[in-house]
């Protein structure tokens, strides 16, 4: 493999392989395009400007999912997002109606369920490595899992959910 | 449902122009001001973006090569992500496989992995292995699928059954159609290595005989018998003299029979009445031993013979009536106790009959995976729910209340798996479906058992806020201590002589005071930011402080929390005490509470084009989201909407303007629409979403 020696190739380099993991984060934490974007820009510039020196490629994937998960926090919390209502052409729409069904229901969960179903069922994490990037038991993940699922299913009334 | 999650994923992809705006910014090295949102430059080039993913992956699929890290979730570290194939669910095989060295490389990788929760351990037979390398990769027998990723290059892998051995033991996996690997489960059951009986601990026995077989002539004695088990006669009827019960399936029917000593007159039995096997289940791997066991029958009381000659008496339990006259919707709990009596029924409440039927349906599609050859033994609940018979090993989540040292020891060393049986058919399911389960049948058990709490140091409504209020247990049990026993706290110490790091300024104090007249008093010691320290100074934890001290009888407790944890409890309290005034009786209000009232003070006619003001609101998300819980329903235009907990909304219409009051504090508030026919309130912040009930 090519050797990284500047910061700005390690943040590119970064920026391939995780844009979508970061992206998605940002849009299923914050549902709306522009905000997503944001976080998704920002994320990756204090990769830059951190140039944290990571032991290894899944320090920093959980690095940038837990940097992520905190700004979106940020990004709720601010007196701007409070102080706006979001556009609609900002939304993320799904191309397709059962897809928009699924996402709106994804969205109503809590945004801890929220992004541990998300890295689950769309990154493909298993619980266990949801655990040591966030930090948290694998109880916890497995029971975030469980009671994700739950709410799915209640909110997608059993048809969709199958 | 897993394919709409990947085409949804696909869809989550940065516009180009944003993505294209930050390589810039960081090739040059430099951070300048990126434009704000929203970016409606960026909307004209979606499409076109779409495009020109959706043909790269194409054509990447078409060179059967997939090399796009922005298509595709990107592992760098050559890990198998593997999971099983839906119902009806085809795998497709369209890649050419990995290069020798990449393969390599997944294999050294993945000496362990998990598939369909299950753990497993890279252990190649050679023979075997060779056999399948043979017989080649079969669509037919692929059960799984996923991916493998490394540096920008994702291939398949395909997740097989091996030959003569049930998926719970054995699996292949496949990255080449013409190669595998092969793993074994080591997991609780099928484990068969037996040594150190001595330390071996038996967890349970049960005997399944079948009527059909009573004539089979296949039975020996071997009095010497226990002495090749790994497990003594001793620690044998050491257990069943304990334990008392013990489960007979016959014909697949489980009875639970108490044990009722030794027979001495074995020649008096008569003819059998049923043979089959005894199996014992011990040790900390969950290991098992089977016997022969014949079964005789005398009324309703039985009699086993082991496989050493020796035959045990068991008498029917009387619970056992009880459950054969459990109506649907009730349930009983059964103990280890010998019971004479019929146990209490109860009855599930329509609310919590809604959770255990969803639960249990979420259950039903992984039922086959958790089926085992034990029936229950130990403390349970019996219940009847749509037409079917359930029991459920001891309610652990209880032992959590307690949250005294000696029972979060036995909690955690039952936390892998529970007992759990469908109309008699055995299961170990995880533990934590168990204790919800359980922790809702506990609830309509006990509905009366009341709480108190006390609460200083926060903050709602812009006001300091301290409350003591009493209420239900089950309230408190279903709210504030699921969420304090979601295992997010990690106990570090506990100290005895009352010294602990002082708190810092805003500390929050919580106690508790169940109805054994027990105080608990937990401090929240950070702000939730605090904790969400955006670097990973020592690693992959986070930056952690003593988040919560918990005051027991057992000692002051410290323990580490994470941020989101912490911003759950708050949220949960402060829900509970809002929803604890909204249904309680008037003499128990808050000062809070009582205050939250919505006023509407003018009217809109449709097509009215309302423009709502502009304000600066000085209100966090947190008490607007309780002012919101307080106002809890609207009834507007003769219709009901409830408060949906959810936030965000694209007005459609402004129907009226009216004034919200909280806590002495009145704020202007819109009542609007959206297009769905949601009722949004707007307070100059992301509207509340109130849905229709």
């Amino acid at each position: 493999m090519k050797t990284l020696s500047t910061q700005a190739e390690k943040t590119e380099r970064a920026i391939e392989l995780y844009t979508q993991l970061v992206y998605g984060i940002a849009l299923s934490q914050l549902n709306d395009r522009s905000e997503a974007d944001d976080v998704y820009q920002e994320v990756f510039l204090l990769h830059l400007d951190k140039a944290i020196d990571f032991k290894n490629d899944e320090h920093e994937k959980a690095w940038l999912i837990k940097t992520t998960v905190n700004l979106c926090k940020r990004f709720n919390f601010s007196p701007w997002k409070l102080r706006t209502v979001p556009l609609e052409e900002a939304r993320f729409v799904p191309a397709a109606e059962e897809e928009r069904t699924v996402w709106t229901a994804l969205c109503s969960l809590k945004p801890k369920y929220r992004l541990t179903v998300y890295l689950h069922y769309f990154e493909g994490m298993s619980s266990e490595v949801i655990a040591r990037t966030l930090g948290i038991k694998h109880d916890t993940v497995r029971k975030q899992l469980q009671r994700g699922r739950e709410m799915l299913k209640v909110r997608l009334e059993g048809d969709l959910y199958e | 449902m897993n394919k709409t999650f990947q085409s949804l994923h696909a869809q989550m992809q940065p516009d180009k122009a944003v993505k294209a705006e930050l390589l810039e910014q960081v090739r040059n090295g430099r951070r300048a001001e990126l434009s704000r949102s929203p970016r409606k430059f960026a909307f004209a080039a979606i499409a076109a973006a779409l495009v020109l993913v959706v043909g790269l992956t194409g054509f990447l699929m078409l060179s059967k090569r997939l090399t796009t890290a922005d298509s595709l979730c990107v592992n760098e570290t050559y890990e198998l992500h593997l999971s099983p194939l839906g119902e009806g669910e085809k795998a497709e095989m369209s890649q050419l496989p990995p290069m020798p060295d990449f393969e390599e490389k997944v294999w050294k990788n993945n000496t362990e992995i998990d598939f369909e929760g299950r753990h497993y351990t890279l252990a190649d037979d050679l023979e075997q292995r060779e056999r399948l390398c043979a017989d080649g990769l079969n669509e037919a027998d692929i059960i799984g699928t996923g991916t493998v990723s490394a540096y920008g290059n994702t291939y398949q892998a395909f997740v097989t059954t091996v030959e003569d051995s049930p998926k719970e033991q054995f699996i292949a996996v496949w990255l080449r159609e013409s190669e595998c690997h092969m793993y074994i489960c080591l997991d609780s059951y099928y484990n068969d290595s037996y040594d150190d009986k001595s330390e071996k601990e038996i967890i349970s026995m049960s005997v399944s005989a079948y009527t059909a077989q009573a004539d089979n002539e296949g039975y020996y004695i071997d009095p010497a018998f226990f002495d090749s088990l790994n497990v003594t006669r001793e620690q044998f009827f050491g257990f069943i003299e304990s334990y008392d019960t013990i489960s007979l399936v016959i014909d697949d029917a489980q009875t639970n029979c108490i044990y009722d000593g030794v027979r001495t007159n074995a020649d008096e039995l008569g003819e059998p009445y049923a043979k089959g096997t005894m199996t014992i289940l011990y040790g900390d791997d969950s290991v098992t031993l089977e016997m022969q066991a014949v079964v005789f029958k005398d009324g309703e009381s039985y009699a086993v013979q082991l496989q050493d000659g020796t035959v045990l008496n068991f008498k029917a339990n009387e619970s056992r009536k009880s459950v054969d006259e459990l109506q649907e919707g009730e349930f009983i709990r059964l103990t280890d106790e010998v019971q004479d009596e019929q146990p209490q029924k109860y009855a599930i409440t329509d609310e919590y009959r809604r959770y255990l039927s969803v639960q249990l349906g979420d259950l039903s599609y992984n039922l086959d995976n958790y089926k085992t050859d034990f029936a229950i033994n130990g403390d349970r609940y019996t219940f009847k729910l749509d037409g079917r018979t359930y029991s459920i090993a001891y309610c652990r989540s209880e032992a959590r209340l307690l949250a005294d040292e000696p029972t979060q020891y036995i909690y955690k060393q039952a936390e892998q798996s529970a007992n759990f049986t469908a109309d008699g058919t055995a299961y170990r399911i995880p533990d934590e479906t168990a204790a919800a389960i359980c922790s809702h049948l506990w609830a309509c058990e006990n509905p009366d058992a009341k709480v108190e709490i006390n609460m200083s140091g926060y903050t709602i409504g812009g006001r300091e806020h301290e409350e003591a209020l009493s209420m239900s247990e089950v309230e408190l049990f279903n709210s504030l201590y699921e969420s304090l026993s979601t295992d997010d706290c990690e106990l570090v110490k506990t100290v005895t002589d009352g010294v602990y790091p002082d708190f810092r300024e805003g500390a929050r104090t919580i106690e508790l005071k169940n109805s054994a007249g027990e105080w608990q008093r937990m401090l929240i010691a950070v702000d939730i930011f605090d904790g969400g320290e955006l670097p990973l100074n020592n690693g992959m934890g986070g930056v952690r402080v003593f988040d919560l001290v918990v005051e027991t009888e057992q000692g002051t407790q410290l323990y580490f929390v994470g941020s989101d944890w912490l911003f759950e409890l708050e949220k949960d309290i402060k829900r509970l005490v809002n929803s604890h005034t909204v249904f309680s009786s008037a003499g128990e209000q808050n000062d809070f509470k009582k205050d939250v009232q919505l006023t509407i003070n003018e009217t809109y006619a449709a097509g009215d084009n309302i423009a709502i003001e502009d304000i600066a609101l000085e209100i966090d998300q947190m008490e607007l989201f309780e002012i919101m819980e307080g106002i809890g329903e609207v009834t507007f235009e003769g219709r009901t909407y409830r408060f949906t907990g959810q936030f965000g909304a694209s007005i459609a219409r402004t129907a009226a303007k009216g004034t919200v009051t909280a806590d002495g504090r009145s704020y202007a508030a819109y009542i609007c629409f959206d297009e769905n026919g949601s009722l949004l309130i707007d307070m100059h912040t992301t509207p509340a979403v109130f849905a229709v009930e």
